[in-house]
Formats: C-alpha cells, sequence, structure tokens
C-alpha cells in the first residue's frame, strides 16, 4: 500500500539556502544577475523542486549528482555558472505547489528544474506555465504534463513520454498475434503507461487482454500473474515506478512458473530491483531505451557520475536526461546572454539546434508542438537484455528487434 | 467541615461565593462578542500581506490556505476526539471527500460553486452518518481501526476511479482539458486563488472569514449543553445517557458535524490549490490532522488552531531542516534524525511535557492558579442550612410534576402511585437477577431497598432507570408505561439517579458538573448551541443561578470552580446529588449512597433526604446503612437472592426473622 | 484451489504480525503502531550481524529477534506506560506509538538509504508445490511459522507460571499488583516478545522483498485489520483473522483484480466490527455499572 511509503512527504519542505555547489569558481562578482559578470560566466540562478529526504529520496539524488559532476563542465563549455536554489517538497504535491510559488516569486530564480515525479509536476504544471519561465524537466514521463495547446510553451522534457514508449513498444508487444497484458504501478507514472499503451492499442487495432494494478511495497503478485496466465496472455509490460515491484512480480511469474514469450519494462528497473531478484528472473526481460547505457555520450555520463561521486547513478536513466537538460539550457543562456530574458531563453531552447550529450549529438529536437527530446521512431531507440550480472546486453535497435527478433 | 455535616451553621457564608462572581467582569455576550472580533481581526490580518497580489505573498498565501483547512479540519477531530473521546483516524477521509467532491460538482456537473460546496459538504454529512451508525457500538481501537479502513477506502477509490482523474489529478488535460479548476464566481465576484503574481487572491476572504466562523461557532457548541453531552458521552456513554442524552443521535450528530468540517477543510484546499492529486490525501494527512488536534490540546477551543497553524508551519520552517545539518554536523552523519523523525521527538515531547496539548497545559497553568487561590478551607459549608430549613423554605426546588406527564396522566395519577413497579423480573442468561419485585413510591416518600450483597438491589435500580430491559413486569411512573425504555427516557420522565460510585466529570470544575445535570444537556438542539440567540444567553443565566442555588444547597458553592476530581469522597456525593437534582426530577433513585460516608457525613446526608422529601421529591434509597434506612424511610424493601423478602415500615423489617436470617445466616442447628 | 493455498500463505505473514498485536493488546490494552518500523529493525540488525560468519544463520535471526524485543521493552517502558494512566479513554500511547515510527522510520530511511537491501540471512530460494499451487518456500516458512508461534503462544499462555502471570495481568491489573507481579514488568516482556516476533517477521521477509526502512509499513494496516477481525483478545485470533483476510484477498484479486482484493479484506474488517466488535473469536466485555 503506498499510503505509508509516502508517510513523511507532507513534512518539512526544507528551504535550504544555497545548495552550495562544485568550487563556486574563481573570479570576483557572481552573483546570480543571470548575466555576464567579469569574468564573462553568466550565473544562472536555478531553482530545483524535489524530495530531497525521505523514501523518494533517490529522485532528487540524481539532479544532485548532475550537478556535483558536471557544473565544471558546462562553465568550460558555455560560460554558464549555476547557482542551485532548491526545495524539499517531500514528494508531496501541495508542498511542490508552495515551493514552487516560493521559487519563481520570492526567490526569482531564472529556470525551474523539477519536480522529477508525475504527479508532483502535474499539481503545478498551471501554474508554472502561467508564470512563464523556462521549466526543465528531466524526470517525469507523463506526456500530460505539457500542454500544447497553451504557446508558447515554456515546459522541456529530456525524457521520452510515455505516448512515445508505446509506440515503439506496441509492435514488439503485440508482434506473431501475442496476447499482451500490462502491470502497471498505482502511480502517476503507472497509470499514464496504461492509458497510453490502451490508446496505441486502439489505435493500431489491438485490444489489450489483461490490465493489472500493483501497490507500491504490495507483498505479492500471485493474483495478477494467475489472471495473466488465465487469460493466455504471453506478452507482458511492466510499467512500474520502483524496482522492488517489478521484483515482486518477476518473483511471482517464476513461482508460478509463468513464463511469457515476452516481457518489456522501462528502464526504471534499473534501479533497486537487482539487490532483491534472482538471475533466473531477469533472463528474459528486455528493456527498451532511447539512450545508450554502454557506451557513447550517454554511457559517459554514467561513467562520469560514477568516477566523481564515487556512487552509482541514482537513477541511470533520468541521470543522462538532467545532463542532457542543462546542456540546452547553458546553451540557450549563452546564446542569448541573459538568463533573465525568459522569453529568449525559451525560443533559444526551442529552437536549439545541436544537444550535446558527451559526444553524442541529438540535433533540432523540439518544434513549437514538440518539446520531448526523444522521438518515437524504433530506429532511434535500443532494446536491451541482461546477463546473469544484469549488466546490460545490447540487442539493436528496436527497429531490428521487430524485422529480427531479439 | 465537611458538607454533609451535622453541626448546624449560625451564620451563612457570604462573601465566600468568590469563583462564582470574580472571573465574571465581563458579560457573556459581551465576552462572546469580542472573542468573534478577535477571530475575524486575525483572520484579516493573516491575509494582509496578499492584499495586493504581490508575487511573494503567494505562497504565504497558500500556506495560509493550507492552516485554514487543516484548522477546520482539526476543529471537527476535536469535537469528536477532545470532547466525545472518540478518536477517529478517518478524517483525512473526510477532506478528500470534501475537496475532490467539491471539485468535481464544479466543473463535471456545472454547478454554481455555492451549490458545489453545499453539495460537498451534504456528501460528507451523509458518509459520516453512515460510518457514525456503523460504529455505533465501538469504542477505543476498535473505532480508531473502522474510522482508519474508511480513511485507506477514500483514498482507493481516489487513486482508481477515473472520473475523478485518478493520478493525473482533477482537473487534467485528458479530461478537462486543463489541469486548473477555473475561478469561481459567486454575486459576480471572481474568487482568484493564489497562483500568478499581480493577481489579488481574492478567494483567501472567504476562506478566512469561514475559518474564523468555524471556530466561533465551535466556541459556542463547546461551551454550551450540547458540548457537555458530549464530555459526557466521552466520559461514560451510561452516565450520559442518565442525564437524558439520547447517545445514538448525538453521537450520529457529533460525527456528521465532524465530517462536515473536515470535508469543508478539503473544499479550502480545492479553492486554495486549484489543482488536486490523490498523493495529497494519505493517510499521513489523516495522522496530521489527528497530531493537530493533540499537539494543540485535544478538548480545548483554541487547541486545534494553535494545533494546526503550528504543524502546517513545522512542514516547511527551515528550523528542523536545520536542525538535522547540525546532527550531521557534529553528531553523524548517517544516525541524525531529519524532519519527520525530529517532528516525532517534538511530538513525545509533548505527550510528556505538555499532557494536554499547548493550550491545554497554559489554560490549566493559568487556572490552576486562580482556583488554588480561591479554594480556601476544606470545611466548607454544612447541609446544617437545610437542616435548619422548614418545609417550605425556598432553598430547596420543589418537586414539580414534568409538564409533559402533568397533561398525560393528571387523571390517572389520583389515587395511583408516582411509580408503581409490578412483577419486575431480569435473567441474565440463566441467572435469574430479579424476580417478581413489587415496588412503589409516591411524593414525599422515601423507600429504602435493602439486602444481603448479590441480592439484585443494584439490578432493581437499573432496572428502574432503564440500563437493563426488564424480562417480565412493568414499570410504571406518573400513569405512564416506562417499561424497558431506554435511560435518556427515564431521566426525561422525570427520574434522577446517583450511582454506586460517584460517577462525575473529575477534570470539569465543580460548577460544571452541576450545569451538566440540566435538561438541556439532553434537549438543546445544536442550531441554538451554535448560533446562541439572545434566548441560549438567558437560559445560561437560569442555569447558572439555580446551580448555585443547588450548590448552596449541599454546601460546595465554595468550590464551583475545583476540579470535581479533587473533591474528598463525601462531597463528590454530595455534587452528584445536586446534579441529579438539577435535572429536575420528581423521583430520584440514590444507589448506596451513605457508601464511604463518615458518621458525621451520613447524618447530613440524611438530613437533606429528608429535606428532600418535605418537598415533595420521591426518593427509592438502595441502602446498607440501617441506622440510615431506619432513621430517614417511609418504607422498607428487603430483596434476598432477587425477590422480595420482605416489606413494611423500618421497624417492622429490620426486627422481621427472615430478613435477620438473609443478613446474618441462620444458626448451625437449622441447617440440618 | 490456488487462491484458497495463496491465500492462506499470504494470511500467514499478516498472522505472524498480527500476533504481535494481540500479545501486547491482551495484556497491556495497548498497540503498538510501530510495529512496521520494529519488522525493518529486525530486518536490519539481521543484515548488520550478516557478515559474521562464526554464527550461524538461526543465531542471526536470534539477534534480530532480541534487538527487535529488547528496544520494544523499552518502547514500552518509556512511551507506552507512562501513557496509559489515564484508564480506558486514555489514547496518549496511540500517540506516541505513532510518533516512535515516525522517529524510527527517519532514523532507518538516514542510516540505511531508501533502497532495498538484499538480505541471504535465513533464506529460502525456490518454491514448492502445495496442492497444485506455486508457493514461494520463504513465504511458506513464514506462515509456518505464525501456526508455530501462535501454539506456542497458546501453550505458554495456559501452561507456564509465566502465561499465567499474563492471563493474571490481562483480566485484572490492580489486583495482580496487589499480588506481588509487577505490571510494569509484565508489560515489557510482553512487548518484547510481541517486537521479538515483529523483528522476526522482519528478517524473514526481507529474505524475499530486500531490506528497507518501508519494508513494515504496508503490512501494518493488513496485520491490523487480521488481529481486529480475529478479536484482539484471542491469541487463536490472527489465524483465523489471517485464514479469511488472505483467502479472501486473494478470491477478489483473482476474481476481480488486484485493487478489488485489497478492498474485499478492508470490506471484509467493516463487516466484522459492524456485526461483531470484539472480532470473531474475541470476548466481549461487560462493564459493572
Amino acid at each position: 500500500m503506498n499510503s505509508f511509503t509516502r508517510i513523511h512527504k507532507r513534512l518539512v519542505t526544507a528551504a535550504v539556502a544555497v545548495l552550495a555547489l562544485s568550487a563556486c569558481g574563481g573570479g570576483g562578482d557572481d552573483d546570480a544577475s543571470g548575466t555576464a559578470g567579469a569574468d564573462g560566466v553568466i550565473t544562472v540562478k536555478l531553482g530545483v523542486v524535489g524530495p530531497k529526504s525521505g523514501p523518494a529520496s533517490l529522485y532528487y539524488e540524481y539532479m544532485d549528482q548532475t550537478f556535483e559532476t558536471f557544473s565544471d563542465d558546462f562553465e568550460e563549455k558555455y560560460d554558464v555558472r549555476f547557482d542551485i536554489v532548491s526545495e524539499d517538497d517531500q514528494a508531496a504535491p501541495e508542498e511542490t505547489a508552495r515551493a514552487v510559488s516560493r521559487l519563481i516569486n520570492e526567490k526569482g530564480v531564472h529556470a525551474l528544474m523539477g519536480p522529477p515525479l508525475s504527479g508532483n509536476s502535474l499539481q503545478v504544471a498551471d501554474v508554472v506555465q502561467k508564470s512563464q519561465l523556462p521549466w526543465l524537466l528531466p524526470g517525469p514521463n507523463a506526456d500530460e504534463i505539457i500542454n500544447y495547446d497553451v504557446q508558447p510553451n515554456w515546459g522541456f522534457m529530456t525524457n521520452f513520454t510515455n505516448q512515445q514508449i508505446m509506440a515503439i513498444l506496441g509492435e514488439r508487444l503485440w508482434s506473431d498475434g501475442q496476447k499482451v497484458g500490462i502491470v502497471y504501478s498505482a502511480d502517476g507514472f503507472g497509470q499514464s503507461n496504461l492509458e497510453h499503451l490502451k490508446s496505441w492499442a486502439e489505435e493500431n487495432g489491438h485490444e489489450l487482454t489483461a490490465e493489472e494494478t500493483i501497490q507500491p511495497g504490495a507483498s505479492d503478485a500471485n493474483a495478477i500473474i494467475k489472471r495473466f496466465k488465465d487469460s493466455g496472455v504471453d506478452s507482458v509490460f511492466m510499467g512500474i515506478t520502483q524496482g522492488a515491484d517489478t521484483a515482486t512480480v518477476t518473483r511471482a511469474m517464476e513461482q508460478a512458473s509463468y513464463q511469457p514469450k515476452t516481457i518489456m519494462t522501462t528502464g526504471t528497473i534499473l534501479t533497486d530491483y537487482q539487490d532483491v531478484a534472482e538471475p533466473s528472473q531477469w533472463e528474459n526481460i528486455q528493456i527498451v531505451d532511447p539512450r545508450n547505457f554502454l557506451e557513447g555520450g550517454d554511457a559517459w555520463v554514467l561513467d562520469q557520475v560514477r568516477e566523481e561521486t564515487g556512487e552509482e547513478p541514482a537513477i541511470p536513466t533520468n541521470n543522462i536526461s538532467s545532463y542532457a537538460i542543462l546542456d540546452i539550457y547553458a546553451q540557450a543562456v549563452k546564446e542569448v546572454g541573459d538568463a533573465t530574458d525568459f522569453e529568449a531563453v525559451r525560443q533559444a531552447m526551442e529552437d536549439i539546434e545541436t544537444v550535446h550529450i558527451g559526444d553524442l549529438t541529438i540535433e533540432n529536437p523540439f518544434t513549437p508542438e514538440d518539446h520531448v527530446l526523444y522521438d518515437d521512431d524504433p530506429a532511434n531507440w535500443l532494446t536491451y537484455g541482461f546477463d546473469k550480472n544484469f549488466d546490460l546486453v545490447l540487442k539493436g535497435t528496436a527497429a531490428e528487434c521487430l524485422e529480427k527478433g531479439c | 467541615m465537611s458538607i454533609l455535616d451535622q453541626e448546624p451553621r449560625t451564620t451563612p457564608r457570604n462573601g465566600d461565593r468568590t469563583s462564582l462572581g470574580s472571573a465574571r467582569r465581563l458579560s457573556p455576550p459581551l465576552r462572546d462578542g469580542l472573542f468573534a472580533v478577535a477571530a475575524l481581526v486575525i483572520a484579516l490580518v493573516a491575509i494582509l500581506p496578499g492584499r495586493d497580489g504581490a508575487g511573494t505573498s503567494i505562497s504565504l498565501m497558500q500556506l495560509v490556505g493550507s492552516m485554514a483547512a487543516m484548522i477546520v479540519a482539526a476543529v471537527g477531530l476535536n469535537l469528536l476526539m477532545g470532547y466525545a473521546k472518540l478518536v477517529s483516524l478517518g478524517q483525512g477521509g473526510f477532506y478528500a471527500i470534501g475537496a475532490y467532491a467539491s471539485a468535481w460538482f464544479i466543473l463535471d456537473a456545472g454547478w454554481h460553486p455555492l451549490l458545489a460546496i453545499a453539495g460537498a459538504l451534504a456528501l460528507c454529512g451523509a458518509v459520516g452518518a453512515v460510518v457514525a451508525v456503523a460504529s455505533m457500538q465501538l469504542r477505543g481501537p476498535q473505532f480508531s481501526v473502522i474510522t482508519l479502513v474508511l480513511a485507506i477506502l477514500v483514498e482507493r477509490i481516489l487513486n482508481e476511479a477515473a472520473p475523478f482523474g485518478r493520478l493525473a489529478g482533477y482537473p487534467n488535460h485528458a479530461q478537462h482539458g486543463t489541469t486548473g479548476l477555473p475561478s469561481i464566481q459567486i454575486f459576480g465576484i471572481t474568487l482568484e486563488p493564489p497562483m500568478i503574481a499581480n493577481t489579488v487572491a481574492t478567494v483567501m476572504v472567504p476562506v478566512v472569514v469561514l475559518t474564523a466562523l468555524v471556530v466561533i461557532i465551535s466556541r459556542n457548541i463547546a461551551r454550551s449543553p450540547w458540548g457537555s453531552s458530549l464530555s459526557a458521552i466521552g466520559e461514560s456513554e451510561m452516565l450520559a445517557a442518565h442525564l437524558g442524552v439520547h447517545v445514538f443521535r448525538r453521537k450520529v450528530s457529533v460525527f456528521v458535524l465532524a465530517s462536515v468540517l473536515g470535508g469543508l477543510g478539503g473544499v479550502f484546499t480545492t479553492l486554495t490549490f486549484a489543482h488536486l492529486q490523490p498523493e495529497t490525501f494519505d493517510i499521513f494527512l489523516t495522522i496530521t490532522i489527528v497530531l493537530a488536534v493533540v499537539f494543540g490540546g485535544s478538548g480545548t477551543v483554541l487547541g486545534p488552531v494553535v494545533g494546526a497553524v503550528g504543524i502546517v508551519w513545522l512542514e516547511q520552517s527551515d528550523v528542523l531542516a536545520e536542525v538535522s545539518q547540525l546532527q550531521q554536523d557534529h553528531v553523524s552523519d548517517s544516525w541524525y534524525l531529519s524532519t519527520p523523525g525530529l517532528v516525532g521527538v517534538l511530538f513525545i515531547l509533548t505527550l510528556f511535557l505538555m499532557p494536554k496539548g499547548i493550550v491545554g497545559t497554559l489554560s490549566a497553568a493559568v487556572t490552576g492558579r486562580r482556583r488554588h487561590a480561591q479554594a480556601g478551607e476544606d470545611d466548607g459549608a454544612g447541609l446544617g442550612e437545610t437542616a435548619g430549613l422548614d418545609a417550605d423554605s425556598d432553598a430547596v426546588p420543589d418537586a414539580e410534576p414534568h409538564a409533559e406527564t402533568v397533561a398525560a396522566g393528571q387523571e390517572d395519577t389520583v389515587g395511583k402511585h408516582l411509580l408503581e413497579m409490578t412483577g419486575l423480573g431480569k435473567k441474565f442468561g440463566g441467572l435469574q437477577a430479579v424476580a417478581d419485585m413489587d415496588l412503589s413510591v409516591d411524593r414525599g416518600q422515601i423507600h429504602a431497598v435493602i439486602g444481603p450483597n448479590g441480592a439484585g438491589k443494584s439490578t432493581l435500580a437499573n432496572l428502574l432507570t432503564g440500563v437493563y430491559r426488564p424480562s417480565a413486569g412493568t414499570v410504571v411512573f406518573e400513569g405512564r408505561d416506562i417499561t424497558g425504555l431506554a435511560p435518556h427516557a427515564v431521566a426525561r420522565a422525570g427520574i434522577g439517579r446517583t450511582f454506586q460510585t460517584p460517577q462525575l466529570f473529575g477534570d470539569a470544575t465543580v460548577l460544571e458538573n452541576v450545569l451538566a445535570g440540566f435538561v438541556d444537556t439532553g434537549r438543546t438542539p445544536l442550531w441554538a448551541a451554535a448560533l446562541k440567540p439572545p434566548s441560549r444567553y438567558r437560559r445560561d443565566a437560569e442555569m447558572r443561578a439555580e446551580a448555585e442555588r443547588l450548590m448552596r444547597l449541599v454546601g460546595l458553592e465554595q468550590f464551583a470552580g475545583l476540579r470535581a476530581g479533587e473533591l474528598p469522597y463525601g462531597k463528590q456525593r454530595a455534587l452528584e446529588i445536586a446534579r441529579a437534582l438539577a435535572g429536575e426530577p420528581e423521583l430520584i433513585v440514590l444507589d448506596e449512597p451513605a457508601a464511604g460516608l463518615l458518621a458525621t457525613e451520613t447524618a447530613g446526608l440524611g438530613d437533606l433526604l429528608i429535606s428532600l422529601r418535605a418537598h415533595g421529591y420521591a426518593l427509592i434509597v438502595v441502602e446498607h446503612h440501617m441506622d440510615l434506612v431506619a432513621r430517614i424511610a417511609d418504607e422498607v424493601t428487603c430483596m434476598d437472592q432477587g425477590r422480595l423478602l420482605s416489606r413494611g415500615t423500618p421497624d417492622q423489617v429490620l426486627s422481621d426473622e427472615a430478613v435477620v436470617a438473609a443478613y446474618l445466616g441462620k444458626p448451625m442447628e437449622e441447617h440440618r | 484451489m490456488d487462491a484458497l493455498v495463496l491465500g492462506l500463505v499470504l494470511g500467514g505473514l499478516y498472522a505472524l504480525l498480527a500476533q504481535s498485536f494481540v500479545l501486547t493488546f491482551i495484556t497491556t490494552k495497548t498497540l503498538n503502531f510501530a510495529v512496521g518500523e520494529f519488522v525493518a529493525l529486525g530486518a536490519f540488525v539481521v543484515l548488520a550481524v550478516a557478515s559474521w560468519s562464526w554464527l550461524p544463520d538461526i543465531g542471526k535471526v536470534v539477534v534480530g529477534l532480541l534487538v527487535a524485543g529488547l528496544i520494544g521493552a523499552l518502547a514500552y517502558r518509556f512511551l507506552v506506560l507512562p501513557f496509559m494512566t489515564e484508564g480506558e479513554h486514555d489514547v496518549r500511547w496511540l500517540l506516541s506509538t505513532v510518533a516512535l515510527s515516525f522517529v524510527m522510520l527517519n532514523l532507518i530511511t538516514n542510516v540505511e538509504g531508501p533502497s532495498p537491501q538484499r538480505s541471504e540471512t535465513a533464506r529460502l530460494g525456490g518454491s514448492v508445490d502445495v496442492l497444485g499451487a506455486g508457493v514461494s518456500k520463504q513465504q511458506l516458512l513464514i506462515a509456518v511459522l505464525a501456526v508455530v508461534v501462535t501454539v506456542l503462544l497458546v501453550v505458554a499462555s495456559k501452561k507456564t507460571p509465566a502465561g499465567l502471570v499474563m492471563r493474571a495481568v490481562s483480566q485484572d491489573p490492580e489486583t495482580t499488583s496487589l499480588m506481588g507481579v509487577s505490571p510494569r514488568l509484565v508489560g515489557m516482556v510482553t512487548y518484547a516478545v510481541a517486537m521479538g516476533i515483529a523483528g522476526l517477521t522482519g528478517t524473514l521477509y526481507a529474505a524475499t522483498v530486500g531490506a528497507s526502512p518501508v519494508m513494515g509499513a504496508p503490512l501494518l494496516v493488513a496485520s491490523i485489520a487480521v488481529a481486529v477481525v480475529g478479536g484482539l483478545s484471542s491469541l487463536w485470533g490472527p489465524l483465523l483473522g489471517g485464514a479469511l483476510y488472505g483467502v479472501l484477498s486473494e478470491f477478489a484479486s483473482y476474481e476481480f483484480g488486484a485493487i478489488w482484493g485489497e478492498t474485499a479484506g478492508l470490506l471484509l474488517v467493516i463487516a466484522v466490527l459492524v456485526w461483531r466488535p470484539q472480532g470473531l473469536l474475541g470476548r466481549r466485555t461487560e462493564v459493572k455499572l
């Protein structure tokens, strides 16, 4: 039951004055004026909101790790320094609302990053849009957060959206006439997954055979697996936020000797799953993601994080997406020369030509109606499996897997 | 001297009516008015910073909105938890229902905002009524569990029910094309939430004004007889019933009231934030409301207000984060407590150091000092005042037939007894506790019931006042059949009672205890208690004057401000009698009144009872104390093993061999 | 059929934890709302001593049990006992145990971090076929233990002097204290045993789901429900309550989906409380006026 796992959300939004970053750099004047100081470096006041403490703290940690690892890099590359002003919302939506209010109105931040969770983002979507400042969203996957009817639009997402992943997965799940079942977590992420899978299915003349929900922290998933089995599901998608809950599902599968032909899930499995599952449970699981975790720029980001912080990336997919959004924003600020000119910065972001993630580049990702970094072209997505040690094994692009099978 | 002392007093103590008069520098209407004004002023001052819609005030206005919501929810819970002592863990559920229902009625149903809000509150009340009825028999942990289950169910429903948007929030883009609830318009004024800079958050005005009104009304209720009935229920439902309170109805009413207030809190949250996410309405919300009540002081008027403000403020203050940081720096960087843990510690400290909560502890300290100053010597006025009075003295209220029974039974009562018990029997499973008992008593008569332990005397008393339903027989009072009526109905019919061990409200003052005895405790309607019309003030003054008379009668007027729990036993007994008299009974059942009294006190008791008889009261006295019985009883009934053993004048019965045998046993030879 | 077996097994987990509620309620008329955190405590203590290779698994489990029990006894002495003094209406112990749960959860989260950690101690991998249903051995172990612990408690309460003392205190603490038995000591021992059981549950459960600070929370409501359904005054109650709750939830999940499974359990609690407030095996106590 998710009731107690969020037991402390409501408490404390500790307004820690300044999250001291890496070296605040030499140079004399680094007041966050938003324009270039004497050393030519623009100091940007970046508001960051998320669950700094409590059970969901991993969702803040990846942002921290990104700042810790890469602020120097951004200063070098783009002459942009981040002055972080953070607020702890304990993952409570109304706290997020207050925190965002404070950041925007009292602290006067130049841009807002986070919250990392879909539910909290939905709570403040309206406000941020009306407040008209750049909104950096490296975390959430829910499409619903950005309402393209409102133009100009201020939110930018560097994670894939649930509509996209369903477009990629849909073909795969229903290939060879398989019967598809989804198990989704009872939260914003999970329900959004469900909605988009159903939409895709409808649009493409398919039907979802089974829809099962799992409560965060549930003790077992036997009934879910039984229902899959009974309805003949042989192709399963797990849209589950917490790796531990994914483990509960795969454990139930093993217990019931249930081996569907296809088991797909998202990058969420990379966190908190391995420790509590067995190789026999993950041997058939595959994930799709537009990022390459094994080589190239994306992998470089993760390696850097490991090196600099000495820790594992808290949420690998999101570590990468945080890097991406900061790259985009820093480029835009450098181009405009003034972080306080929100309109211009937003336009610059929308018009950005090349996004650099390490040495990986993504060209012209945005249009006024599309503020999502990735797209749903199967050729741009990668399929991974897992080996005995839970290391990722690249199986090919999503397109290849559709053609030849993976 | 104890109140039941035999020694007559020579001079009445005029100057000692201290506690009754001194604190009353201001008249009640003036004090109430001042409180109301203060509440409204504070409410408006709270939103003053936001009057020009400055961006920097938005977060503060949101905070005020959250505090207002928490205040009304806590006030509602306090009525249930603090007064009626029903620990509900479900207030968060009503909060959620209020929030979502009002939003849905406004947006999806398109109702006028006032109607939507009223509808939401009505829904909360209805659900509250259902839960109340379902949980009527429950107290303690079971009651808490069922309310907790309700809150969990509500949360589940919100998570899963598509019309409410589920975890996409309400409103959401897919279903409504927007993620923000449109600002509502009432009487042409648009009520904006605190959201965007340079928009004045006009919705804050009705929110805080309503909050102030809720606090004012809750104060009225708490200090009214309706409020005392809640305390009575909290103390002992059986006692409350004997004070004329229809416990079932009262419990449902207070539950409904608490649910409506919880729902109002939810409505405020909808108005302030204009978007709802189910994650907000989790179990922790309901626990926070409980914490607010206890932290601030449950059972006090301002407690929930202080507690709510405190808890919401703590939620987002820096202080705890700094303490947490200190620990990390100086103690250990993994073994430290951050805010949730610190709140827990704070809470435990409050429980230790300020068990009555902030407001409760403060007010106890203040009144404690006042009372100590007035307590004076423990030689209260004696009952002797009445002993010296004759039959037509005004000190004792006359026993007047109740208006309702006068009309009903006027003709019938001529020639018949006031109370007539025929063939009364009670079986508990296989045990026949009482069988075939007859008893009658008239006005101005004392009928004593004696018998060895286990004879069924107390059962008889309980049968009379409706604690048990008779298995057989009838009880007719003033010509009316009251067989099997519930205790509150029996009390309202005109039968008062005292108990084997004095059942008092230990924490309340002597005066408050006496006031609880008045029929108003059961009879005052909620609207009158809440709105306090002038008739209520008049009645309050009447009750106070009458209560003072009764306290003088039993010699307690000097102790009016003392906690009843601090009284010596004899005075507690006297207080119980005064309370019983307040209910204007015609018949009083006294269950072993002399138990535990000193000889002098017993004599004083006897004097009082004789006085009461002289004033037309009918008394049934269950007693062991034979001297007292011999002295005061007109008629004596002796019971043995549930049956009538002997009846007659005291002389007759007390010398009856069978009675002696029942008490002392037969000589050895006769047993063979 | 599957539902029946799996439901019973699931119910066993809740029953084991419910036993700790019932135990404390019988002797002290209080419940410890921090039980979920004691579950986590047991798991983490065992994790901490997992590297002591000289200690066999069973020894590590015992260590976890003892630590949880010790802290449970202290919790009773300092956080429950002082708050029970005002008789039937005193609810301060409820609030102090809630506060304790905040503190414990927070401390554990700060020390260990929020992510679940693997626990190998007392882990029975794999599953076994029971009447056609695949049951995880670990879960089966927990369920069996629930029965064993219950039987032990019942036997102890009836046949041992300690059990007699416990029953005496539960019926009349004042008289018992007049006879030279310290209800305070009895309470502490009871809490020690009860929290030991909670810690034990945590150890075994962690072997399945991993040790995490929030692992106990999802079990809390279900265990309270099971305790209430069975009857807070009966040591057999948790078994019956657990069986009913587990089977009902599992059946409902199978037929209608997981959401209904949980809801069915909650509705069962409501039904029992309305129809028979003292629980299915509980005894109704009348107060003499």
